[in-house]
């Protein structure tokens, strides 16, 4: 694994499955990184059997967890506009939220990072 | 070949205060979110998973009236095979439409590109058409959710993008046609971690997505 340009983000946490199955990627299956400073796996290189085994190697990005495993919660959140716009996601059962709304186009194009 | 996790149902009349409960048999189990749709035209619950062992879309179906399973029958077609169920909604004729993720390498395609196919007769699963028209960038690892607004036909398709855009991403549309694109989808929800699942409330004309965060 490659650390993030400019390091870990503050309060994130490394989740280790995540790192393992990219850890895999180089050892069991001989998958280089796309771009080494960011620790972006290349899945399509020769792994001929990476997708039958449907082990993903996993980037940097989701190696982290916002907050680490004991927050995740369940939430939910609701459009009334035929999806166009998303209130604030509410957590069932709990009372910690913030305000998570991000809206933006999609960026298109190959994505290196899968 | 590795056993995957058998398939149980529980049904009920009584707004979920009792269940009864029981499992599909046989089955090779599934190693996906099985699906459950109502098909108002023949009064029915449908149930559709992705098979353990063949990784082909598999389905039965039961009265709803009360649960009295058929045995799985395959419902894909020959080779196509899948990783992530999506979901599957249905109009008042009958017609559906289903989504998931591709599974192993097909036809030089990404594993987790999503796909969409038709949900006809009683029952089979069409040949898949892309969900989106961009060949690179639309894959999930995660399952996902498909829900239908009946009033104007509105489809709607969220789903955790990859790995390196960690947001419930939608896209909607009004045909329920698998050969119709749903448009480029628009990052909503920010900091999704794992599946999603979507409906639509009718009484509160609003689309509801359960998602964990």
């Amino acid at each position: 694994m490659n650390p993030a340009p400019g390091g870990e983000d503050p309060g994130q946490v490394i989740n280790y499955e995540a790192v393992l199955a990219h850890e895999l990627g180089h050892t069991g299956l001989g998958l280089p990184d796309v771009v080494t400073s960011t620790g972006i796996m290349n899945w399509a290189y020769p792994a001929e059997h990476g997708g039958c085994l449907h082990l993903y190697p996993i980037d940097v990005n989701s190696a982290q967890t916002q907050d680490g495993i004991t927050r995740r919660q369940v939430a939910t959140a609701v459009s009334t506009d035929d999806g166009v716009t998303w209130g604030t996601p509410s957590v069932l059962g709990g009372q910690w939220s913030q305000s998570v709304i991000s809206r933006r186009s999609w960026r298109s194009g190959p994505r290196a990072a899968t | 070949m590795t056993a995957h996790c058998r398939i149980a149902w529980a049904w009920t009349n009584n707004s979920g205060n009792s269940w009864t409960t029981g499992t599909i048999t046989p089955t090779n189990g599934t190693f996906a979110k099985p699906e459950v749709i109502y098909d108002t035209s023949r009064d029915r619950f449908v149930l559709l998973y992705i098979n353990g062992q063949d990784y082909r879309i598999w389905g039965a179906w039961s009265p709803a009236i009360g649960p009295s399973w058929t045995a799985p029958v395959v419902l894909s077609q020959p080779g196509e095979r899948f990783r992530y169920m999506g979901g599957a909604v249905m109009d008042a004729t009958g017609t559906g439409l289903v989504v998931a993720s591709t599974g192993n390498p097909y036809f030089g395609t990404r594993p987790g590109r999503l796909v969409q196919m038709a949900l006809t007769g009683s029952y089979s699963v069409g040949w898949q058409y892309w969900v989106f028209d961009d060949f690179y960038a639309h894959i999930t690892r995660r399952h996902f959710g498909i829900a239908r607004r009946a009033s104007n036909g509105r489809v709607l398709l969220a789903f955790r993008a990859t790995s390196s855009v960690r947001a419930m991403v939608v896209s909607t549309k009004t045909s329920i046609s698998p050969s119709v694109e749903f448009p480029a989808p628009t990052e909503e929800i920010a900091w999704m971690i794992n599946g999603v699942d979507v409906a639509f409330n009718g009484s509160a004309a609003a689309f509801t997505a359960g998602l964990s965060w």
